[in-house]
C-alpha cells in the first residue's frame, strides 16, 4: 500500500509531462537541467514513445469544408464509361491521405451510390509524438502550434445511406509497418480481429451506446503501415455523442469492411 | 475576457487538468483542442459566467468521458505503457510514482475522473456529483474503489489530504 502522497507524485509527474508537450520541448533540453537532461535523454531513447492521435480542430477554429466545396467538384474515378486519355508525362493520383481534400474526392469515389455525406472538419490524420524525456523546468515558453510531426488526413462529418443518416469520421495516415490493428474497447463481445490474405490487420467492432446509440467501427492496417480508420454512428457525432438521428448507423459493419479494402483508395 | 486571453492563461492549466485526467499527453492536447475549439464557438455565453474556468473544466471532463464512445480515431498506444527502463533506473519513488501512473491508467474513466477531482482539482464530492451526474454517494464509492485499486491507504497520510468541504 501506499499513500496519497504518491497519489500526488504521480499527478505532478503527468503535469510536467503536459508542460513540456504544450511547452513543444524537445526530449533531453529542459533549460538549466542539461545534466539531468542528458541523464534522461539516453534512459529514455529505447523507450521512447511514439503515439498517433488524430488531430483535433485548432485551438479556437472549426475547419469547415462545405458540401458544395471543393470536395464536390471531384472527378469519381471508376464511375465513367470512358477510359481516360493516357499519356506518359501524366502523374500518378496522390495518395488519399495526402489531404483532407483528397481523402473526402476519394472517399466519395469509394461510396459510389452507396452513400453521401457532408464534411464539417477536417485536419491531419494524425500527430506522431514522442514522450519528453525528462520534466521541464519553468512556465511554459510557447503556447503556440502543438508540437509533433501531423501526417495523413481526416474528415468528419455526417453520412446518409439508404435514407439513414448519422455522424461518421474517416481517417488515414501511414503508420508503422508491423503494427496490427486493434479495436479500441477489445473486451466488447462485437470486437474481431483478423489477418487478411494480403497481410492487412483488420479489426472491426460494434459498440453499443447509451441511449440507444450505436457505433460501426473498422480499423485496417496495410502492410505498408497505412493506417484506415473509420466510425459510423447514428448518433450525430462519430465519438457517439449528439443528437440520435436514427435508429441504427447508416452503414453496418460488414460495408465499412467493404470500404475499408476497396482497390479504389 | 475575450477567448484569445482565456486560452493564452488557461490552456496550460487544461492541458495539465485533461493529461492527469487521461494520463496520455497526446489524447490530452487532442480534448482539450476540441473542448477550445466547441468554447470558441460559444463563447460570448461562457464568457459572461462567474466561472468560465470551471465549465470548460467540465467541458473536458464530459469530452473524457464520452471519448471512450468515439471508438479510438487513434492508435491505442499510451503514454503510460509499462516501461522497464524507467522503473529500473534505481529511484524507489520513481518506481512507486510510474506504477500509481499505470494503475491510474487502468481505472475505469468514471473512478479515474472522480479521483482527479477531489485529490487533484481538489473539489468537495457535492460538486465532482454535479460534474459527474451522479449522486454523492456514487462518487464516494466509485473513489473508494478507486483508491483500493490505486492501493492507497488513506489512513498512512491521514491529515494531508482532507477533503477541503
Amino acid at each position: 500500500m501506499t499513500d496519497l502522497r504518491t497519489l500526488h507524485d504521480a499527478f505532478d509527474e503527468l503535469e510536467r509531462r503536459a508542460d513540456a508537450a504544450t511547452a513543444g520541448l524537445p526530449p533531453g533540453i529542459a533549460p538549466g537541467t542539461r545534466a539531468d537532461a542528458s541523464r534522461s535523454r539516453t534512459r529514455l531513447v529505447p523507450i521512447a514513445l511514439a503515439a498517433a492521435v488524430v488531430a483535433g480542430v485548432a485551438t479556437g477554429a472549426v475547419l469547415l469544408v462545405p458540401d458544395d466545396g471543393p470536395v464536390t467538384r471531384t472527378a469519381q474515378p471508376g464511375a465513367s464509361s470512358t477510359a481516360p486519355p493516357v499519356t506518359t508525362t501524366s502523374t500518378p493520383p496522390p495518395p488519399a491521405h495526402e489531404s483532407p481534400e483528397v481523402l473526402a474526392e476519394r472517399f466519395r469515389a469509394v461510396l459510389g451510390d452507396l452513400a453521401t455525406f457532408v464534411v464539417t472538419e477536417s485536419g491531419p490524420g494524425a500527430s506522431v509524438m514522442t514522450l519528453p524525456a525528462g520534466p521541464p523546468t519553468g512556465a511554459p515558453t510557447d503556447l503556440g502550434p502543438k508540437p509533433g510531426k501531423r501526417v495523413g488526413a481526416a474528415i468528419v462529418g455526417t453520412l446518409t445511406a439508404t435514407g439513414v443518416t448519422g455522424g461518421f469520421d474517416l481517417l488515414m495516415y501511414p503508420g508503422r509497418v508491423g503494427d496490427k490493428a486493434q479495436c479500441n474497447l477489445p473486451e466488447e463481445p462485437g470486437c474481431t480481429v483478423r489477418d487478411l490474405p494480403d497481410g492487412s490487420s483488420l479489426a472491426t467492432s460494434q459498440v453499443a451506446l447509451e441511449g440507444s446509440g450505436v457505433t460501426n467501427e473498422v480499423k485496417l492496417i496495410r502492410p505498408d503501415g497505412l493506417v484506415f480508420g473509420m466510425h459510423v454512428s447514428n448518433r450525430q457525432s462519430p465519438k457517439g455523442s449528439g443528437a440520435l438521428l436514427a435508429d441504427r448507423p447508416p452503414l453496418t459493419v460488414e460495408q465499412l469492411v467493404q470500404i475499408a479494402t476497396s482497390d479504389r483508395w | 475576457m475575450e477567448f484569445g486571453e482565456y486560452v493564452v492563461g488557461q490552456r496550460p492549466a487544461l492541458m495539465r487538468f485533461a493529461t492527469v485526467l487521461t494520463c496520455r499527453t497526446w489524447l490530452a492536447e487532442d480534448i482539450v483542442s476540441d473542448v477550445l475549439g466547441r468554447a470558441f464557438e460559444r463563447w460570448d455565453r461562457i464568457s459572461v459566467m462567474a466561472e468560465p474556468h470551471a465549465y470548460v473544466r467540465r467541458m473536458v471532463v464530459n469530452e473524457y468521458l464520452s471519448w471512450r464512445r468515439r471508438l479510438a480515431r487513434t492508435s491505442p498506444r499510451a503514454d503510460v505503457e509499462p516501461d522497464v527502463a524507467r522503473i529500473g533506473d534505481g529511484a524507489d519513488e520513481r518506481a512507486s510514482r510510474d506504477a500509481m501512473i499505470r494503475r491510474l491508467a487502468r481505472l475505469p474513466r468514471r473512478q479515474r475522473a472522480a479521483v482527479v477531482l477531489r485529490y487533484y482539482a481538489g473539489l468537495p464530492d457535492a460538486e465532482i456529483a454535479v460534474e459527474l451526474g451522479c449522486r454523492v454517494t456514487t462518487v464516494r464509492s466509485q473513489i473508494s474503489r478507486a483508491l483500493a485499486t490505486l492501493r492507497v491507504d488513506l489512513t498512512a497520510n491521514p491529515h494531508s489530504y482532507q477533503e477541503t468541504r
